[in-house]
């Protein structure tokens, strides 16, 4: 119990807005883990992710109009999980991403193999107690600069930094997972904060929060278990710096993204499959002049 | 477990207050040095027109728009745009004119302070005789 409230408590506190100063923000591609698949077993699987994000802003220029363009984000994605003994589990990422920055009608591409990233989870608690199942992991990773990253100064002339399969920097993640579950249904929460560090050439992109909650409920149809999943995540970025060395925080930069979130999961033996749509609810992103408009995450996995 | 909550809370915390320069935008300290073309320089039609010039600044720059326009009709000939994020940069761009008229042209060299309209700006007038 004592760990479920520290757990908790470690959740509510990296949902707080830091209140020091007046910060605020929200990033359009974050790791996290929800529901996971059968807890028991590892994995590996193939996972597509897809986000569209359209910005309008006014021109830096005089009498000029307002500039509009539209950017899809799409990773490709290998990942998987081995226990480790009883009490860990190691979580693989290897990415590709292939993103597109549509601008008058003019497309620029950036894809290639993203920022790997390596997480170990503890599992705290997995138990049953008056029927009820309680699992509880929680750790932390890190992201390593393996995808391909401009500096900033070339690729202002190709488009916006976060399009870039990589971002140059090592950052560090942190994240908890919490499972309860009674008979055939139940809820999840995670929540995970990535803490950034400054690439190469000093910019810094801003710390990032991913946390959800899930409601999930399982029934079988012949062979297949079927499983459908609806709830809630929300997204905080802080603002990127231009220049970290230098302090040129891009306040045009981060903000937050609630979005409802509907799927199903399905799996015959080990094999599984589940597809996520993520609507916007409520979002204030890039000084409000970026705007998200769907997210949607699919794969499949086999269990081992 | 309760130390490494604690730690955790505290980096987030610290982490989140984000610090940032303070410098007050000025265009008067943006240094703007246009090497080509130099004033009152005559092109003919077909020459290619070099466009070579360094800006600098104490903090942060945003953008720079490059403009050649007819000083008398005011018909733009030639603009481009970039975004820069840097306290330096150098432009290094080329323009051929094809026009049938003779013309004093302005070029204007307007470079972004801020994204709140704080503009520096340099113009060197030249002429194109057909």
């Amino acid at each position: 119990m004592k760990r479920i409230i520290l757990s908790m408590l470690l959740a509510i506190c990296i949902y707080m807005p830091a209140k020091a100063c007046d910060v605020c923000g929200c990033s359009a591609s974050n790791q996290f883990l929800g529901v996971l698949p059968g807890y028991d077993y590892n994995f590996i699987g193939l996972q597509y992710m897809s986000t569209y994000l359209s910005s309008a802003h006014p021109s830096a220029y005089e009498n000029r109009p307002y500039e509009h363009s539209r950017e899809y984000y799409n990773t490709f994605q290998v990942w998987g999980r081995y226990n480790m003994g009883k009490h860990y589990q190691l979580f693989a990422f290897v990415p590709y991403q292939y993103n597109i920055h549509r601008q008058d009608s003019a497309d620029a591409l950036h894809s290639g193999i993203g920022d790997i990233s390596v997480l170990v989870n503890r599992i705290l608690i997995n138990k049953e107690h008056k029927k009820l199942q309680h699992q509880l992991l929680a750790g932390g990773g890190i992201k390593l600069p393996t995808g391909s990253h401009t500096s900033l100064s070339q690729l202002d002339k190709q488009g916006l930094p976060n399009m870039q399969p990589g971002t140059g920097s090592v950052d560090f993640m942190v994240n908890t997972n919490y499972t309860l579950r009674r008979k055939s249904a139940g809820i999840n929460a995670d929540a995970a904060y990535t803490f950034t560090t400054t690439s190469k050439d000093s910019y810094r992109y801003g710390n990032r929060l991913n946390a959800g909650a899930m409601a999930f409920y399982s029934f079988a149809v012949k062979k297949f278990a079927i499983m459908p999943v609806l709830g809630a995540r929300y997204e905080y970025t802080l603002h990127d710096y231009d220049n970290y060395n230098r302090k040129w925080l891009n306040e045009q930069s981060g903000g937050y993204m609630l979005y409802a979130t509907a799927g199903i999961q399905a799996y015959y033996k080990r094999l599984g499959a589940r597809i996520n749509y993520q609507l916007p609810l409520a979002q204030h992103y890039s000084s409000g002049y970026v705007t998200a408009n769907y997210k949607v995450e699919s794969g499949i996995f086999l269990l081992f | 477990m309760k130390h490494l909550l604690i730690i955790l809370i505290l980096a987030i915390t610290v982490s989140a207050c984000q610090k940032k320069d303070t410098t007050t935008p000025d265009a008067g300290k943006v240094t703007i040095n246009i090497t080509s073309p130099v004033p009152a320089q005559v092109f003919r039609s077909g020459d290619t027109m070099h466009m070579v010039a360094t800006v600098s600044y104490p903090s942060e720059l945003h953008g720079y728009e490059l403009k050649i326009s007819d000083s008398a009709t005011g018909n733009i000939l030639y603009d481009e745009d970039e975004h820069v994020h840097n306290d330096h940069f150098e432009i290094n761009s080329t323009w051929v004119d094809t026009a049938t008229t003779a013309a004093t042209l302005k070029l204007e060299l307007t470079v972004e302070v801020d994204h709140t309209g704080t503009e520096a700006e340099k113009t060197i007038y030249f002429n194109y005789v057909p």
